[in-house]
């Protein structure tokens, strides 16, 4: 008999071995504080989980942010992945009661959204800014690690910032993001005074900044006018642990209803902005 | 009154399959009417579109009569 039910912090143990079998080595999931930030706190999340004879057989995370529950980290083990299992874990995301979001479903699970019949919306966009004193380095130096000495305020507007990992930065502007030294980066997620924000990243040192958006983001309009490049044009890979020097962020966005037309999806949203797997 | 197998054979139809005469109680969706995981999807939201139900809000859907218990009579 199977069963679908919230895992609670002490069902970690229980968890793992199914995290490990699901996903790569190193994985978020496989570390507990990563766990207790995503999942273990139920006013901003919570994992659904399959049973069946006690193991762990399915699941699925859920995380509530602006009134929706945005869905991350669905996976099914293989001898149950043609069952009722997966729509068992939906039902059950979907009885929470906010409307249901996805981004980065792979060919499967896009699949799938399409015979729920799940309203796609447009991809999420992402544009770069490479550093002018960095501008001829191929992907490879762009992303050798730099060291930055100078500090920057710790943003603490939602849940997101406490991430395990992250080193969020807040400018006076209202700009935040978090900065990745190791691959000398800076990933912006609320931008503001656009040209003062770039410029005081780059004078920090780092050779990078990208910026993860809706298509009806206005701020885009600005980054273009100010040279910033789609990722297609510019070569700053987005996966970077480890390096994936040709990788696209390509990142599909799937919802139960309709999403209002200004709402803009940010990094904070869902997985795409999960530190550790960037 | 939700016509459970018209529904069935919709989605059986869309896949190509021979529709059904009749649906047995104990039948359960994948091992006996050869649905997967996708075809439960369609059927679920088939099924929701003229009932308001989702059959899957409580748990497990296995079989036909795990359905009509479900549904309005």
């Amino acid at each position: 008999m199977i069963e679908i039910r919230e895992a609670v912090m002490e069902d970690f143990d229980l968890l793992l071995p199914f995290y490990k079998q699901a996903y790569r080595p190193g994985h978020p999931l496989h570390n507990r504080d990563f766990f207790y930030w995503q999942f273990g706190q139920s006013l901003v999340g919570k994992a659904l989980m399959a049973l069946d004879h006690g193991l762990v057989v399915g699941h699925l995370g859920c995380n509530f942010a602006d009134g929706f529950n945005w869905l991350t980290n669905l996976f099914i083990l293989e001898p149950s992945r043609t069952g009722p299992v997966v729509m068992a874990l939906y039902g059950r995301a979907k009885k929470m009661g906010w409307p249901l979001v996805t981004t980065n479903a792979n060919p499967n699970a896009i699949a799938l959204y399409r015979r729920m019949r799940w309203y796609r919306q447009p991809n999420l966009e992402r544009y770069c800014l490479v550093n002018p004193a960095y501008k001829t380095l191929d992907a490879s130096a762009l992303t050798s690690p730099v060291v930055v000495t100078e500090q920057f305020e710790t943003p603490n507007t939602n849940h997101y910032w406490k991430q395990p990992g992250l080193k969020g930065f807040a400018l006076k502007n209202g700009s935040t993001g978090f900065l990745q030294s190791n691959v000398a980066g800076a990933r912006l997620i609320e931008a503001n005074n656009i040209e003062e924000t770039v410029a005081t990243i780059f004078a920090a040192g780092y050779k990078w900044i990208d910026y993860v958006t809706s298509w009806n983001d206005a701020m885009i309009d600005q980054m273009l006018s100010a040279n910033w490049q789609t990722e297609e044009e510019a070569n700053i890979p987005w996966l970077l642990n480890p390096i994936a020097t040709k990788s696209k962020s390509n990142i599909t966005v799937f919802s139960n209803a309709p999403m209002p037309r200004d709402f803009i999806i940010k990094r904070f949203h869902s997985d795409h902005g999960r530190v550790p797997s960037l | 009154m939700i016509d459970l197998l018209q529904i069935i054979n919709t989605v059986l139809d869309n896949k190509g399959k021979p529709m059904l005469e009749s649906l047995n109680p104990n039948w359960k969706l994948r091992d006996d009417i050869g649905f997967n995981s996708f075809d439960l999807a369609e059927l679920t939201v088939r099924i929701e579109d003229v009932s308001g139900i989702d059959v899957f809000a409580n748990g497990i859907v296995e079989t036909v009569s795990d359905i009509l218990a479900l549904l309005p009579a």
